[in-house]
């Protein structure tokens, strides 16, 4: 059974729990007591992570760090519809990677600034929030495009990919940091989209509301 | 063309999907904006009358607005149409601040004052709108630069405007367009000529 390393209020676990649902996977839950413990920074955690970051994940004797890379991982092996990570189609794994990567910068930046702002963090939460605006402009303009286009997810086609799951946690906690969502509404848009998604759950501090389904257009 | 006006654009008329809340904001004050199943779109002060908890944090029912925090419900003009705390029972004294607002051009129009009244010279193809951390005047002066274009800075506070822009040419290009006026908003807001 795959074992998860998880922390209840991190976003990045948060995207491997959504797939592993969407997957129909059973896996147990090592919690790591992030916040207040820093437990991922204990020497027993850092044999097993040497970056000391959540989440980690253990399928069949095998070590994923990486919540972007859990994703590939997950996807690639177990999605037997082959939507979430189309691996036979090798135009779009490149724009895949081009949004796992840039969701990797919403770390670096909007969940500092949530770091910063709800567990105390020390750390420059001006430069955070300033480069969590520099990249939500960027996934806002791209989004906008992409509905003029009659796209609603980030990669073309008709369903969302794992750039979708690695992308919606820290968009959607954003305000916990203090980043002000009202600039962008073709992201509020895509966030509404994604929590329709069957099946989907929040975690704390997103909206638990259940939104009527959208109209077809 | 600038807006001496009262009256601003606060959204495109497309984007105002159905079902969805559709956050901007107007002279400081937040707004929500929505369509109902009437197809009429209407723009309100982002503000719950009972707790002051924003709106656009509830949902869309359709036919009414559904706060988040206790689950008020108000209906198409504003009115509280159903309380669930009370039995469910309507409010009709208690309501929404409703904002004069008009869909023209393709755009939603909204004004502060009594009266809202888009201007006539505006439309065509319909830029993407984009945010800038800079006081509306500071983009204004600069607005001569883009005479192809009609553009209108909505100031959203002190610091921050919308750029709002339509353009009457068949040539069009929106993708060109917005990297041009991304260039502007990246110029106002690093203080370069």
């Amino acid at each position: 059974m795959i074992k998860l390393y998880d922390y209840a209020l991190s976003g990045n676990c948060f995207k491997v729990h959504l797939l592993l649902r969407w997957l129909g996977l059973e896996y147990e839950r090592e919690l790591v007591d992030f916040y207040p413990g820093f437990e991922h920074r204990s020497e027993a955690f850092l044999r097993i992570n040497p970056l000391g970051q959540l989440p980690v994940i253990e399928d069949d004797g095998e070590i994923i760090r990486d919540a972007q890379a859990i994703l590939v991982h997950l996807a690639a092996n177990y999605d037997k519809t082959g939507k979430w990570y189309p691996l036979d189609d090798r135009s779009l794994l490149g724009r895949i990677q081009q949004w796992l990567a840039f969701a990797d910068g919403l770390t670096g930046t909007i969940s500092a600034a949530r770091l910063h702002d709800a567990m105390f963090f020390d750390l420059d939460v001006d430069k955070a929030r300033a480069g969590a605006v520099r990249l939500l402009r960027v996934l806002d303009e791209h989004l906008w495009f992409a509905e003029q286009d009659g796209q609603d997810w980030i990669c073309t086609g008709s369903a969302p990919t794992i750039a979708d799951i690695a992308c919606f946690p820290y968009v959607a906690l954003a305000e916990e940091g203090g980043v002000d969502m009202a600039p962008y509404p073709a992201i509020q848009r895509w966030v509404d989209r994604f929590m329709r998604l069957d099946g989907f759950q929040p975690m704390a501090g997103m909206m638990p509301l259940e939104m009527p389904a959208e109209a077809a257009e | 063309m600038t807006a001496d006006t009262q009256t601003y654009p606060v959204a495109l008329e497309r984007d105002i999907r159905p079902l969805s809340l559709v956050r901007s904001r107007l002279e400081g004050m937040d707004l929500v904006i929505w369509r109902s199943t009437s197809g009429a779109i209407h723009v309100w002060e982002d503000c719950c009358p009972h707790r002051s908890v924003r709106l656009s944090a509830g949902r869309n029912l359709g036919d009414c607005l559904e706060g988040i925090y206790h689950g008020w419900r108000f209906d198409e003009d504003g009115k509280v149409a159903s309380v669930p705390a009370e039995g469910g029972e309507a409010r009709p004294s208690i309501r929404v601040r409703v904002l004069a607002s008009e869909v023209r051009h393709g755009v939603v129009w909204a004004s502060t004052g009594k009266k809202v009244a888009a201007p006539d010279g505006f439309g065509g193809n319909l830029c993407r709108p984009i945010h800038v951390s800079a006081p509306a005047e500071r983009v204004r002066i600069r607005f001569g630069d883009f005479p192809d274009l009609q553009l209108i800075a909505t100031p959203w506070g002190h610091d921050e405007c919308f750029i709002y822009g339509a353009s009457g040419n068949t040539a069009f290009d929106a993708r060109s367009t917005n990297a041009r006026l991304t260039d502007l908003v990246r110029r106002v807001e690093a203080g370069r000529p």
